[in-house]
């Protein structure tokens, strides 16, 4: 249980971090902004709308940037959690007290999810709080919004454990703080191209340039990577638990795997994947 | 029972020279042990291999009775570090440092007494990247006293310490061997170990050139001097007859000035030997060698 111990002095470590808060700050108010901006105009432009919907659009708007804020903050805190440890010393100092090398990992992951937790839950609250206040009180009390909320704050959590898992391992698998660093722009990035990526594959594989089609090889393609089998996974939950129309990607597609089930799996491997190469490259590496 | 124990202990890094070559050593429970030797001579590396931060290519290592590979948590957990090349972390107090220790190894130190131990105690609430590089490696000193440690592994505990800090390590290595904590004590300066140490050895190039006390080196030391003689007329034949007495070594002349090493009993022999031969002998001074030759000596020279 050793982890323990590295986990909270990692905890304490990150979260003194100036940077951290700075951008926890920035990424807050734009969740504030955002809520207001939301339960302000519905309120006004759209009164008819049913306080569950309403409810639901504002969890949404919401949540998107606190998502990408996890996904940055994860990358900025933890792609040197390891490797910037190894280069500088401090790895001296922590494993030269009765830790393994996977009670370091560990630690480092729960340490730093939690960090992150810390604003991206008090975002979540503060931006819906707000939002709601201003739709009205009969958007807090419908039971939709409330149990869609608490989905979120999971979502988060799981989304917040796929990042920092990632970002964690990618910092156990390279030798140097600058391959962190290009692994993980080289992951953002290439999750922000994807869909242009698969649109030059579709045009030349299918043979034409009606990119609104959708071939069914592409939904695997589509959910390789963590977000859009993240979002597919949550899509495919929320509407299990709400009448919204959430539907799926997978919902066109006959193929299969097609299945929000397929998104799931790659979403766990994205989890364990990468930490257990980068904990093989530790456990066996001289420090 | 030994508290350190190595049997032909090799190290390779990949695509570089041997850093350790079958090194045998053997630290008794309760020793303070110098290990002495320039920089890169395998030092860090040995004590790299007892924590496990790197895996031997081949011997073994055996540390408090574990295996310092297969059971290296356990070794740790009854060993205090102060590693060499390490950096604290800087959003942290000393108190939180000496917590986490605290925490880790999960005893009941209380924090303040340890840093008191090692003279942080203004500094308790401070956060360590304001720290001086002296006052980092009485925290990181701290932290290795942290439990009580069977044995405590210092690498190069006087790097950036002035003079007071070194005279503290030294008073903390007295009190903690008084206990009956095993000490081992890297470093590149000998008279660092001079003062405390029971036993030094002494590492070149990857190999352990001498294991010894103190006064073993002492008295290697003092059986040999430097003798100089001022003489005119010294002749081949001359330096020759000097040469194959016994207890003589490294004879030779230049500018009227012949020097040679010599054993305690043999220096008028060397000076009569002369005159017989002819020479005319004006002066001859003699120097004993000292602890940091003998050890310049082992070492090649080098600091």
């Amino acid at each position: 249980m050793s982890w323990v111990a590295v986990a909270r002095k990692d905890f304490r470590d990150a979260i003194r971090s100036r940077m951290f808060w700075a951008l926890a700050i920035v990424f807050g108010l734009l969740s504030i902004g955002i809520g207001g901006a939301y339960g302000y105009f519905t309120d006004e432009l759209a009164r008819s709308v049913p306080a569950n919907e309403a409810g639901i659009g504002l969890v949404f708007f919401v949540q998107s940037p606190i998502t990408i804020f996890i996904m940055f903050i994860s990358a900025i805190i933890c792609h040197k959690s390891i490797v910037g440890e190894w280069e500088q010393g401090s790895l001296k100092l922590l494993l030269s007290l009765p830790h393994t090398r996977s009670d370091v990992i560990l630690g480092k992951i729960v340490g730093r999810a939690g960090v992150i937790s810390v604003p991206a839950i008090g975002s979540l609250v503060l931006g819906l709080g707000l939002g709601a206040a201003l739709l009205g009180g009969s958007v807090l009390t419908s039971v939709d919004f409330l149990a869609v909320a608490a989905g979120f704050l999971v979502a988060i959590l799981v989304y917040i454990a796929l990042y920092v898992s990632i970002f964690v391992g990618v910092s156990a698998i390279t030798r140097s703080s600058s391959l962190a660093v290009a692994g993980s722009v080289a992951l953002i990035v290439l999750q922000f191209f994807w869909s242009i990526i698969l649109s030059i594959l579709f045009i030349l594989l299918e043979s034409t340039f009606d990119i609104s089609g959708n071939a069914d090889w592409m939904y695997l393609l589509r959910m390789l990577m963590p977000n859009t089998a993240f979002n597919e996974v949550l899509n495919a939950s929320l509407s299990a638990m709400t009448e919204w129309p959430l539907s799926a990607n997978a919902g066109d597609i006959d193929a299969v795997y097609a299945s929000p089930w397929v998104a799931a799996v790659i979403l766990v491997l994205w989890i364990v994947v990468p930490v257990a190469i980068g904990y093989w490259r530790f456990e066996s590496a001289d420090l | 029972m030994a508290a350190i124990e190595l049997n032909g202990l090799s190290k390779q890094y990949s695509g570089s020279v041997m850093a350790l070559r079958g090194v045998d050593l053997r630290v008794n429970k309760g020793e303070v042990f110098g290990f002495l030797g320039p920089n890169g001579a395998g030092k860090s590396t040995t004590i790299n291999i007892l924590l496990d931060f790197v895996r031997p290519t081949s011997g073994t290592a055996n540390v408090l009775g574990f295996d310092a590979q297969a059971d290296s948590q356990e070794v740790r957990r009854r060993t205090g570090v102060l590693p060499e090349g390490y950096k604290v972390y800087d959003r942290l107090t000393a108190r939180h440092h000496i917590e986490f220790v605290v925490e880790s190894k999960d005893v009941d130190d209380d924090p303040e007494a340890i840093l008191e131990r090692v003279g942080l105690a203004d500094a308790t609430d401070r956060k360590a990247g304001d720290f001086s590089k002296g006052m980092k490696q009485r925290l990181t000193l701290g932290m290795a006293l942290v439990g009580d440690p069977d044995l405590l592994i210092l690498d190069e505990p006087s790097t950036g310490l002035d003079p007071s800090g070194v005279q503290d390590v030294r008073q903390i290595v007295n009190e903690e061997s008084d206990r009956g904590t095993t000490v081992f004590f890297s470093s590149h300066i000998l008279s660092q170990v001079e003062a405390v140490c029971d036993r030094v050895g002494i590492l070149r190039e990857g190999e352990l050139v001498a294991v010894d006390t103190i006064e073993g080196l002492r008295d290697a030391a003092g059986t040999q001097a430097t003798l100089r003689v001022t003489a005119d007329g010294v002749t081949d034949e001359a330096i020759d007859a000097v040469q194959s007495l016994s207890g003589v070594s490294n004879a030779s002349f230049s500018d009227s000035l012949l020097t040679a090493s010599v054993e305690d009993g043999a220096k008028m022999q060397v000076v009569t030997t002369l005159e017989e031969s002819g020479a005319s002998v004006s002066d001859f001074e003699t120097e004993e060698a000292s602890l940091e030759e003998l050890f310049m000596a082992y070492t090649g020279g080098e600091q």
